[in-house]
């Protein structure tokens, strides 16, 4: 097989998504210079209340995953581990805190080039936002909160252990903001601006709407875009989630991904499998991914952590009921609910994407997206009989992946779900 | 001193230890009486004890993960995988009911995974506030720790009455007042008691009925108040860390076996866990409440920055006891000590206190080379 040959199609339309990015790194350090008071944060948008501050906001998964991604993340973790923080920690996490000790000045960087690169503006607030609840995101919040000298405010969605306790949940993820707006006034001295919240939404709902539009198009056979470039695109919906530009952009995806489907151009070459990724990217190996799966015709469809995560209720986003909209964006997503809740989802989510196996991210440095992993295989094989593997790697720490582990394992779940095509051709024949 | 009383004593105190869940299965025949299990760290064991269920506390056991590998990455925490394990095996079929709380994400993935490889135990979750500056986590806690009692009612199949749950403060109560006797008397004088055989006599406590835990210690440190202090020869050593899990006692012996004693500590399966009372001046379940909000043990599940951060209180305890160093102690994969080690680090450097970081597994590796690095640490002290 020639994998020189089938490259993946990307998306035209998202390559402007890095320039946006970068704009707003360079922005949150010209208000910072300017005097704007600094909000670092991870996790799900809930942090996008301090944009009613009108604080800038560094968000944490979106700037490390861009650093990722172009194999940049080394002097951040450098930093952390010379700390004494072990690689074993969330890679995420990791890199922050690291960010966080360069920008107080407890860590030097080698060169002018990681200066520009990895230095950020210090905060002066950080919130913690955790998807699914995940502690973790409370300790990392904690850390870069010590080493900063600066106040955290952890949302903590409450993990909805028994369905009925969904509006419980979402009440308490209310009133939990309501505090975090009094710390903002308390922060910036100013009253909050609840109309300026309400304009950033009317922007959100826009942009995800816009994006489950195109999410959804790709249930067509060839799907028009892959999961990678969900990925790429994801800092629309949570770095860059509410600025204006968003929508507009989205809106031009959309409408190249139409055009796609009435031309019958699809994201990969050759669409013979259609697969499923489950847990967080393999950002530092983003476009070797994607280049390894057209070469063997497979497309990455779809997967929670794009489609399932970051704001998937677009439909109960109501710029006149932020908080509530907000809350049901934290607290209604996959990962804060239990398995069987889980596998139901992720199945009827399979059959929307006719998706033929699963792929699950092993993200080794983290135990929290893919805890209920195993649970999912084998759910979602036992309600649709769909052959699935465990890759190896991490999120944003190079040193945790292997491309031959990967290479064996893909052609694997090719070679299952081939002949189990084949018995199903011989079975309805 | 007796030998004998001591050594029986502690006897009692290693068959409960050794194999706790078949233990558990014979106490249940035994007794009659439903055993329910909690997570360790933060769980208030005093309801259950209330129900008249026997309140264990889940233990990691020796086992090597085999099936537990179906249900759970090898990257997760020792003792995660081990309870995961040993419940696909069906060992943990002898439980009537498994509680967790919400201390970390991966004791929150073992307990959805319980719950779905054991469908006939029952698995509760009790997601008490862990960001304890917010408004109304006094509240919260009341709330969560009462609809956990009726939970617990409904397994027990009956009500968990205000005087019932009194009464199993004053039992837990006066449990920790007697491990934290015999806790002092290990401080004057380490040699009485090694410090593998404490770890024993705390972790029995988590499994055994405390009424008869109580008189075995009750009669332990009568037999330890005759013997006549003697001088330590030796360096004097903190141990800190593992939350959740007790150390394997070969690290232990290795640690008190290279010219060192522990003379004070803040495990889980040591100080943290009777550290703290009860005050019962009120509504027992707020009572409990105060308790968990209680700040003057800092505990890295939580997050609070009103209270004494964990690294000063290491400090603040290692020169109160005159320790010459300390052990840190690291449970791989345990997150909210590998976010906390940093600090401790810097301030153990800060304070002039010598420490080494060890990390543990479950699988027990090379204990050689655990020796050797220790042995070193112990030298350089001078």
């Amino acid at each position: 097989m020639d994998t020189q040959v089938k490259q993946p199609n990307k998306l035209d339309s998202a390559s402007s998504i890095g320039q946006m990015m970068a704009d707003s790194f360079a922005d949150i350090k010209r208000q910072a210079a300017e005097g704007k008071k600094v909000v670092w944060a991870n996790g799900l948008p809930g942090f996008l209340l301090a944009r009613g501050a009108d604080m800038p906001v560094l968000h944490a998964e979106g700037f490390i995953a861009g650093l990722a991604a172009r194999g940049q993340e080394k002097p951040l973790q450098d930093a952390a581990e010379a700390f004494g923080l072990l690689p074993d920690a969330c890679s995420y996490a990791r890199s922050f805190i690291g960010l966080a000790r360069i920008a107080k000045g407890h860590f030097q960087l080698e060169s002018s080039m990681h200066e520009s690169i990895c230095k950020m503006p210090k905060p002066d607030l950080y919130i913690n936002v955790p998807g699914g609840g995940c502690a973790t995101g409370r300790l990392w919040g904690d850390s870069v909160a010590a080493i900063c000298d600066i106040p955290a405010f952890h949302l903590e969605p409450r993990f909805c252990w028994d369905e009925s306790d969904r509006e419980h949940n979402i009440a308490d993820f209310v009133r939990q903001e309501r505090e975090l707006i009094a710390l903002l006034e308390s922060v910036t001295g100013q009253p909050y601006n609840w109309d300026r919240l309400k304009e950033v939404l009317v922007e959100v709902k826009k942009a995800t709407s816009l994006r489950q539009e195109i999410m959804k198009l790709c249930q067509h056979v060839p799907a028009p875009a892959s999961f990678f470039d969900m990925a790429a695109s994801i800092g629309l919906v949570c770095h860059l989630v509410g600025v204006p530009g968003t929508g507009d952009l989205l809106q031009k995806m959309k409408e190249e991904v139409e055009h796609r489907i009435s031309q019958g151009i699809g994201c990969v070459p050759v669409e013979k499998y259609r697969l499923y990724w489950d847990g967080i990217l393999t950002w530092s190996r983003l476009g070797v991914l994607a280049r390894k799966f057209a070469a063997l015709d497979a497309c990455l469809v779809a997967g929670p952590y794009t489609h399932l995560l970051f704001l998937p209720r677009a439909d109960m986003i109501d710029p006149e009921r932020p908080l509530q909209s907000i809350a049901y964006n934290v607290c209604d997503t996959l990962a804060n609910y239990d398995y069987s809740h889980r596998v139901k989802a992720v199945a009827d989510f399979c059959q929307e994407y006719s998706i033929d196996g699963l792929v699950m991210s092993e993200t080794q440095t983290c135990r929290g997206i893919n805890g209920q992993s195993f649970a999912l295989m084998d759910g979602v094989a036992r309600k649709l009989g769909l052959p699935a593997i465990t890759i190896g790697g991490d999120s944003c720490d190079p040193r945790f992946y292997s491309d031959a582990q990967v290479d064996t394992r893909l052609q694997a779940l090719l070679e299952t779900i081939e002949a189990r095509k084949k018995i199903r051709q011989v079975q309805a024949d | 001193m007796s030998e004998s009383n001591v050594s029986d004593i502690m006897n009692r105190f290693r068959a409960v230890v050794d194999t706790p869940y078949e233990k558990l299965s014979t106490w249940k025949e035994a007794n009659g009486k439903k055993v329910v299990a909690c997570s360790p760290m933060h769980f208030p064991e005093e309801l259950i004890h209330a129900a008249g269920m026997l309140p264990v506390v889940l233990q990691e056991t020796g086992e090597a993960v085999t099936a537990g590998f179906s249900h759970v990455y090898p990257f997760f925490c020792g003792i995660t995988r081990n309870i995961i394990d040993i419940a696909a095996k069906g060992e943990l079929n002898v439980l009537d009911g498994v509680v967790y709380t919400d201390i970390c994400i991966q004791n929150r993935n073992a307990a959805c995974t319980l719950r779905q490889i054991m469908p006939t135990v029952y698995v509760g979750y009790l997601q008490l506030p862990t960001s304890l500056t917010r408004e109304g986590v006094m509240q919260d806690t009341i709330r969560e720790l009462e609809k956990t009692r009726a939970s617990l009612e409904e397994l027990a199949g009956h009500k968990i009455d205000d005087r019932s749950l009194e009464q199993s403060i004053l039992v837990y109560n006066k449990n920790r007042s007697l491990l934290r006797r015999l806790h002092e008397l290990r401080r004057g004088s380490p040699r009485l008691l090694g410090f593998r055989d404490m770890q024993v006599v705390v972790k029995s406590s988590m499994l055994m009925p405390k009424e008869e835990h109580s008189g075995l210690i009750e009669s332990l440190v009568a037999q330890l108040e005759k013997v006549t202090p003697s001088p330590l020869e030796g360096k004097r050593l903190f141990i800190s860390g593992h939350l959740c899990q007790s150390p394997k006692a070969d690290i232990l012996d290795v640690v008190e076996g290279v010219g060192a004693a522990i003379v004070d500590d803040d495990l889980y399966t040591g100080y943290r866990y009777y550290a703290v009372d009860v005050e019962l001046d009120g509504d027992p379940i707020e009572c409990l409440a105060r308790r968990y909000l209680n700040k003057s043990i800092p505990i890295p599940t939580r997050s609070d920055i009103t209270g004494i951060r964990w690294e000063e209180y290491i400090v603040q305890r290692v020169n109160d006891i005159g320790a010459h160093g300390v052990v840190v102690l690291i449970a791989k994969y345990c997150e909210p000590h590998i976010f906390h080690y940093p600090f401790i680090k810097q301030a153990l450097a800060r304070a002039g206190i010598p420490h080494i970081m060890v990390e543990t597994e479950h699988e027990v590796v090379s204990l050689e080379a655990v020796r050797t690095r220790l042995q070193a640490f112990v030298e350089m002290l001078g």
